[in-house]
């Protein structure tokens, strides 16, 4: 990659010295002044300069950003495994998407997201007897059709439709040929398997398929309080044990699953400064950036427009994001 | 622990860190070596008293998959010393171990061993 492409695609990530920088205002307005060089921020500083606006909208306006860029990565990787290896973890992060729509739906809440993916963009804040399922259903990727057509046909998500849907977007990639993408995908998808079980127990009863976890602590994550996992310390492999010290530290800003997607985020962040060479690392480690980064930038914005747990995150980002 | 295997030749410009093997090859062809065991902190603590006493270090990767400190530090030991990174025999795939020892020893160490 030539240097003036790697920068300006730098420029679109969120850096521990933005971060801190955001967190030092007592604003939104001013916190994105700040950055207004930042490609990321002008959605933002226009929104909050010209108008009345909600914490929902600036955070709607991070999130289109890092998904338009998303789905440009994904648009301009050629190559067949980095493709893979992208559709990947995008699927998976867009099967916690499309679980938490269908779940709200089936208990009469707002449909609702939780990462930046191409489908959170189309979907709308109504409420849910205005949501438009078919529609919906017209927008999913292809894996996750079967699991919206049984949703839709018995009012209920299928334990064993979200169990084969977690399977599919991991069967084409291969440990061998890149060790370290595998690795990375491999604790994404686990952590999106616990957090998947930890929302539906029922899921236990499936064939689960934790890459990277041994069983036992798979159970146990799935089954155990947050705040008690997190005290997990030793006795399993240290890709885990780290997703449980982000959990720890996650668990000083946000309570429950939220905690713990944070924690999934910061764990990938970190692990993806082991991908350096060749083009399936380059892209897989711009993507988690991406995401990350839409992530930590909503977070930002939480604490300052609420002030609250300034310390604590300038803390955890100082440690996650360095 | 961690073992830091002294060599006889006296000017230290090489440290080497990784399993045993890679440790003992290092230290016969002159360099030094600090040999991971999954103790994370103790290697990066050792690593910042000493660093500043090489100008190449070679590392197996995977010790940055697995410890959290010393993938942090990375970034600090690029900017103080050349880093060699090397893939450990068991991810670079179909190879036959000993060749792929010998090899590396032959590329960034420049000497020839028999096993």
């Amino acid at each position: 990659m030539n240097r003036a492409k790697a920068f300006s695609q730098s420029v679109e990530y969120v850096t521990l010295e933005n971060a801190l920088s955001m967190l030092q205002y007592s604003d939104i307005v001013n916190a994105f002044s700040s950055m207004a060089e930042k490609p990321w921020a002008g959605k933002v500083l226009k929104r909050v300069t010209t108008g009345r606006y909600t914490l929902i909208d600036v955070q709607r306006d991070i999130d289109d950003f890092f998904i338009e860029k998303i789905v440009e990565l994904a648009e301009e990787t050629k190559n067949e495994e980095a493709r893979n290896c992208l559709n990947s973890m995008i699927s998976l992060s867009e099967l916690i998407n499309i679980v938490v729509v269908l779940h709200n739906l089936s208990v009469g809440r707002k449909p609702a997201t939780i990462f930046p993916t191409p489908l959170a963009r189309k979907i709308p804040l109504v409420s849910p007897e205005e949501f438009d399922i078919h529609a919906f259903r017209r927008n999913v990727d292809k894996v996750f059709t079967g699991l919206v057509d049984r949703f839709i046909k018995n009012k209920k998500l299928s334990m064993r439709e979200i169990a084969l849907a977690l399977h599919k977007p991991v069967e084409k990639i291969d440990k061998v040929s890149n060790y370290r993408v595998w690795r990375l995908i491999g604790i994404y998808h686990d952590a999106i398997a616990v957090r998947l079980c930890r929302m539906f127990p029922d899921l236990l009863k499936e064939p689960l398929y934790p890459l990277i976890m041994e069983d036992k602590i798979f159970r146990e994550a799935c089954n155990s309080d947050l705040i008690e996992l997190s005290k997990t310390s030793s006795g399993y492999r240290r890709i885990v044990l780290e997703l449980f010290d982000a959990l720890t530290d996650s668990l000083t800003i946000l309570k429950g699953i939220e905690a713990f997607d944070l924690a999934t985020v910061l764990t990938t962040m970190s692990l993806s400064k082991t991908l350096v060479g060749g083009e399936v690392e380059e892209k897989v480690k711009r993507l988690v950036h991406l995401m990350g980064s839409s992530v930590i930038l909503k977070l930002i914005v939480l604490s300052v427009y609420t002030n609250t747990y300034r310390v604590e995150l300038q803390r955890l980002l100082s440690k996650w994001l360095k | 622990m961690v073992e830091v295997k002294q060599s006889l030749f006296t000017e230290k410009k090489i440290l080497v860190v990784g399993d045993p093997v890679l440790g003992l090859i290092g230290v016969a062809a002159g360099a030094d070596a600090l040999i991971y065991r999954n103790n994370c902190e103790e290697l990066v603590s050792e690593l910042k008293k000493s660093i500043q006493n090489y100008n190449v270090l070679i590392y197996f990767r995977n010790i940055e998959d697995d410890c959290k400190n010393f993938r942090d530090y990375v970034p600090s030991l690029k900017e103080m010393v050349l880093t060699i990174p090397l893939d450990h025999p068991k991810e670079a795939g179909r190879i036959e171990v000993a060749e792929y020892y010998k090899s590396l020893v032959k590329k960034y160490l420049g000497i020839s061993i028999e096993f």
